[in-house]
């Protein structure tokens, strides 16, 4: 069992990333996502791993997981939606991705896969 | 349990076996113990069936270890279909044993249920679970409970049905440990308590006798309300406080037998449980107090 919340740090994963990837959370069941109080329990077969996601790190989940979206279009949306974040974005963002990638819950299309 | 009753009951033991229903399970019981005979009389009369019950869950025998050590030494050991999973316990332990060695049954075998380590009240139809390490005092607060006009669902084990989200009973004596014996005691005069064994590796236990209302009832599941994780400190006031649920699911899953094991089932149960009740932490040293704090939680769900 993981938690990842907005604040760790790590390496700034998500600038590594082509920026013309989309990022989305891989499909999973709905039993085995939980949403309380702004929290996210996520449940995952294939590894047996449950993982709680907190702050950013849930509304960026849920946000990838409803709209997959590039690196770029993502923290623009960070922006506007999180305008009191103090961190810096791309830092900020580039750790939960890097969280979301260590327990396999991202995948990535071009482009034109998912139009 | 009279006399007479219980030399039946002994030759039971030392002959065809006793088969006691404790909640879901059936165990065939045979030893030639005389504690473990007076021991059962006392806690288990009203679970004794018929000793030609055709399927039972398990097969325990206890009996004194063989050879020259016993002695010198006489010790007790805990067969499981004629295995014996533990090392021998001094033989004054045989009873306790037979108790422990029904919780490794249990954990070991009882897979149908989400297995959460655990002790279970009710009240209204309303199950509170009390999940907890050794020493947080689940034991004590399950039995002040039970005294207090709460149905025992369970001491050791939270068993909850995936399917239905109801908690199974497992009506057992409760298993209290040093200072909680006296404490009860005192508190509650008419409490009843067995034996208590000294120097075993949770050091005195004695175990006090389920009310018949709560084995009476133990076909009866109830839906969980309250999930609240005790912690004992010494001296300190009743604490209780709203726990984020995302937390109180790993909690309920890091006390939890098979949560692993189950796997999608574990998660979906756990966290159908979480969702349903109120989360919440306690922190307790005063046991009247904390008994009053739970005598009021609110019924009505978040």
């Amino acid at each position: 069992m993981t938690t990842a919340g907005s604040t760790a740090s790590g390496a700034l994963t998500a600038a590594a990333l082509p920026s013309s990837r989309k990022l989305a959370i891989i499909p999973l069941p709905a039993r085995h996502v939980r949403q309380w109080e702004g929290d996210v329990v996520v449940f995952d077969e294939r590894s047996g791993e449950t993982h709680v996601l907190t702050g950013l790190a849930a509304d960026v989940f849920e946000r990838l997981r409803r709209v997959p979206e590039d690196i770029t279009a993502l923290a623009g949306w960070v922006d506007a939606e999180h305008p009191e974040l103090e961190l810096d974005t791309h830092i900020a963002l580039g750790n939960i991705v890097g969280e979301l990638d260590r327990h396999q819950l991202l995948q990535r299309t071009l482009p034109s896969d998912s139009a | 349990m009279p006399d007479a009753q219980l030399a039946t009951l002994q030759t039971a033991l030392r002959t065809t076996g006793v088969v006691l229903r404790i909640g879901p399970f059936l165990i065939r019981l045979r030893s030639r113990l005389e504690s473990v005979a007076s021991a059962i009389g006392l806690h288990y009369d009203r679970q004794i069936l018929a000793s030609d019950e055709a399927f039972c869950d398990f097969h325990v025998r206890l009996d004194r270890s063989a050879g020259l050590r016993g002695i010198w030494r006489p010790q007790a050991r805990f067969f499981l279909d004629e295995s014996s999973p533990f090392k021998p316990l001094p033989l004054s332990q045989a009873y306790p044993l037979f108790e422990w060695g029904l919780n490794w049954c249990i954990a070991q075998h009882g897979h149908r249920y989400l297995m959460v380590h655990a002790a279970v009240v009710e009240r209204d139809g309303h199950a509170l679970i009390l999940p907890g390490e050794p020493g947080a005092g689940k034991s004590t607060l399950a039995a002040a409970l039970t005294l207090c006009g709460w149905r025992l669902l369970s001491d050791e084990f939270a068993l909850i049905s995936p399917d239905s989200g109801l908690v199974t009973p497992l009506p057992r004596p409760v298993s209290l440990k040093n200072e909680s014996i006296e404490l009860i005691r005192n508190r509650f005069p008419e409490a009843v308590l067995g034996r208590a064994t000294h120097d075993t590796s949770k050091g005195t236990v004695a175990h006090l006798k389920p009310p018949s209302s709560s084995v009476d009832l133990a076909d009866q599941g109830s839906l969980p309300t309250w999930l609240v994780f005790p912690r004992f400190t010494r001296g300190a006031r009743t604490c209780l406080e709203p726990l984020p649920k995302a937390h109180a699911l790993l909690r309920l899953a890091d006390a939890a037998f098979n949560y692993s094991i189950l796997g999608a089932r574990g998660f979906e149960a756990a966290a159908d449980l979480v969702d349903r009740c109120r989360c919440l932490t306690l922190q307790h040293g005063d046991l009247d107090e904390t008994v009053d704090r739970l005598n009021a939680l609110p019924a009505d769900l978040p």
